[in-house]
């Protein structure tokens, strides 16, 4: 009888002390939850925001964080059908110019708290347009990219042309005039018959590289340097207009003068086949690492009347659907704070920030010299990518089949015609 | 051991119940994952469907009026048909001929046999990419012959006159051993005695095959002939991985069509409508090639 009322004794102490501390974490507003995070496995990405999460665990130790993560180039499809169920994950790390497109669904939560009026001036030139629907912002901006023209150093000295340095970008037609110059010496001395451009994928492909070059041919905003209505379902009148075309046609002559391969050259910069190559941040590390002999330089993406590079980068966004809303915001807060921002770069290496101030306080994560030539590309003449709730389709028609096409030798005028109105037949059925 | 076949009103319970719980799992995963998925498909296809949103919403049949008036999902077939023509008679012709070669053994069967099936062996990722760089158009293994015999270097998958069969080479080189293993199966269940009886009559190997061999494969050929059909109404893996569906739409397939409007474009209840439409085409061209060789043999 002893025996049981002792045992009955601990288990009413053993109660009474989980039950009081339970109601001190309720008290003090630590309740315990649960956040999962998806995330594309790209470069860095995965291991920034596990890092991210460890730190933001050390400061909430009653919140467990889960991620997930999946292809770069299956992501798209994952959100889909992950917010056609009713589990999602909580937080989604994705690109900017996809955001009005899953607001405009509906998919995401606003997060116009977490980013009140007066700090949006810290962050860089369109960042938060991207981010923003209807009014409303629907993601935090956290990593940026920009592109420059990389230039192989060994050919141009052997033509004599000194690349166009970071405040004066050439125009294409000065681009032209010294390439075909620099072909023409690096086959006479070195035998070598080399492309004038090549880009991460040849033909050329994507708005976020080749858009820029169309944009370039009209005054800052006039219809063909906007790209697309305001309200981003109409290319008729700024996707065709004559500077457009006339754009698009000079993009065609890099084929038809063979300047650049219709079909993938591996490694063709990096393996001396090519005098020019239009690529980002990471090309230059890689470049450094896998071809440490080359000899290279950087320089601002040539224009036709006004310079300009896309930029557009990772950012984190909270599901609609989320159980955990509060617990999310404050996550994502973080992220975005310096001491995330700091998490994530220690781990993945610093990168290009959509956050201009941090790089003030904090200057010792922007010493690697290519970081800065790409701060400064970036600074002075990023411009957000088109605007639209219709991005996917946008990059998919315009972006990649449209410059696909017009590499193949189809018709300009025609081409542009029908992906126009291709475009706009599927927004309006979205 | 002796073949089972069932008696009506026979009291073989335990072995009824056997057969059935090896069957379960198959069956069971033949529904959850191909039986049920088609019969979403086809409610789906008369729905508008948003996954983002989560919205379903029923159009009736604007889904199938759209499709036969969509200029691209109608090129888009015209393509995968112009495929079909170019892929199958070459793939059944090749695998047939190659059954032929091989079906004798000789000193060099074995090492020609292993040279025939190494492509099937091989996934279809790794034999897209070999084959894309050889077709290269300025580093390609091929143009690098054809420039040292004195001809014209050819565009191969950039070209959109040869995109198309550029793709048909590259999917008949990675399919035709398996195709050639069914006829040589065919040819091996064929009894002696009939060339020999053809023998006896004075026939030429010609004749011999055109004759006994064809005739007796009349079922082989029947499933080769569906079997390579569906396959090529479903290409998709090698055009992604090369072509995209480029140069100028001339590799654009249906599938394709089918996987932009799903994941792309986010219209699942279009694609839906697409999937079933492609689905009806396929069961039509297999019933037809059935009925077409079943009267020929009468």
């Amino acid at each position: 009888m002893k025996k049981t009322t002792l045992i009955l004794l601990l288990v009413l102490c053993l109660s009474l002390t989980v039950l009081s501390a339970a109601g001190q974490a309720e008290s003090q507003g630590t309740k315990p939850s649960e956040l999962k995070l998806l995330v594309p496995q790209s470069p860095g990405v995965v291991d920034g925001v596990q890092a991210v999460a460890d730190a933001y665990k050390r400061l909430h130790p009653e919140v467990t964080i889960t991620i997930r993560s999946v292809p770069f180039n299956r992501y798209k499809e994952q959100l889909q059908i992950m917010w056609a169920s009713n589990d999602v994950d909580d937080i989604i790390t994705t690109g900017s110019p996809d955001i009005s497109n899953y607001a405009y669904y509906g998919a995401l939560l606003p997060i116009d708290d977490l980013i009140p009026v007066s700090e949006r001036s810290q962050f860089i030139n369109g960042a938060i347009e991207a981010v923003s629907y209807k009014g409303s912002i629907y993601a935090y901006p956290f990593r940026e990219a920009a592109s420059a023209l990389f230039y192989n150093k060994t050919y141009f000295d052997l033509a004599g042309i000194e690349a166009a340095p970071l405040d004066k970008p050439w125009t294409w037609s000065q681009w032209e005039q010294n390439v075909t110059k620099v072909m023409q010496a690096a086959k006479q001395k070195t035998g070598k018959t080399v492309w004038g451009i090549t880009f991460l994928a040849n033909p050329g492909r994507g708005d976020f590289w080749l858009t820029p070059i169309i944009r370039s041919n009209g005054e800052k905003g006039s219809a063909t340097y906007k790209a697309i209505s305001d309200d981003g379902m109409t290319l008729t009148g700024y996707a065709d207009t004559p500077q457009a075309l006339e754009a698009y046609r000079f993009y065609q002559s890099l084929y038809t003068k063979k300047l650049a391969p219709t079909a993938e050259v591996p490694d063709a910069f990096g393996t001396g086949q090519s005098a020019t190559f239009l690529g980002f941040l990471s090309s230059a590390h890689d470049l450094k690492k896998n071809f440490p002999d080359l000899e290279w330089g950087i320089m601002p993406l040539p224009y036709f009347k006004t310079p300009l590079t896309h930029t557009g980068g990772f950012t984190y966004a909270i599901s609609a659907k989320t159980k955990n809303a509060a617990a999310a915001k404050d996550f994502v807060k973080f992220a975005g704070s310096d001491e995330g921002i700091k998490a994530y770069f220690d781990v993945s290496g610093s990168d290009l920030l959509s956050r201009t101030d941090f790089a003030k306080r904090y200057p010792q994560y922007f010493e690697d010299p290519y970081q800065k030539i790409f701060s400064y590309i970036l600074q002075t003449y990023g411009e957000a990518r088109p605007t639209t709730p219709a991005y996917v389709l946008y990059n998919s028609i315009m972006g990649f089949n449209l410059f696909l096409d017009l590499a193949s030798g189809s018709d300009v005028n025609q081409t542009v015609q029908t992906k126009i109105k291709e475009f706009e037949t599927q927004a309006r059925s979205m | 051991m002796e073949r089972y076949v069932y008696k009506r009103g026979g009291k073989q319970h335990d072995l009824l119940a056997a057969i059935l719980i090896n069957l379960l799992p198959t069956l069971l995963l033949t529904l959850v994952f191909q039986l049920v998925p088609i019969l979403i498909a086809g409610w789906y296809s008369f729905l508008k469907v948003n996954l983002m949103a989560g919205t379903k919403q029923f159009i009736g049949l604007d889904n199938y009026i759209k499709a036969a008036t969509d200029p691209k999902f109608l090129q888009s077939m015209a393509t995968t048909v112009e495929y079909f023509l170019l892929r199958v008679p070459l793939q059944v012709l090749l695998g047939f001929l190659l059954s032929l070669l091989i079906y004798q053994p000789r000193r060099w069967t074995g090492v020609l046999r292993t040279i025939i099936l190494l492509p099937v062996v091989t996934s279809m990722v790794v034999v897209t990419s070999i084959l894309a760089l050889m077709m290269h158009p300025s580093n390609g293994l091929i143009n690098s012959m054809l420039i040292m015999a004195g001809l014209p270097a050819q565009g191969f998958l950039t070209d959109p006159r040869q995109a198309l069969f550029s793709i048909v080479l590259i999917t008949v080189w990675k399919n035709v051993g398996m195709t050639m293993l069914f006829f040589l199966a065919g040819l091996m269940a064929i009894s002696p005695t009939l060339y020999e009886a053809a023998e006896i009559d004075g026939a030429t190997a010609l004749q011999k095959h055109w004759h006994v061999t064809i005739p007796m494969l009349k079922n082989t050929f029947i499933f080769v002939l569906i079997t390579t059909t569906i396959r090529s109404f479903q290409v998709f893996g090698p055009i992604l991985m090369t072509t995209n569906g480029g140069p100028l739409n001339s590799t654009r397939v249906v599938v394709m069509e089918i996987y932009e409007n799903a994941f792309v474009f986010n219209q699942l209840g279009y694609a839906s409508t697409q999937s079933v439409l492609l689905a009806l085409l396929l069961i039509v061209i297999s019933l037809l090639q059935s009925k077409l060789s079943g009267r020929k043999s009468r």
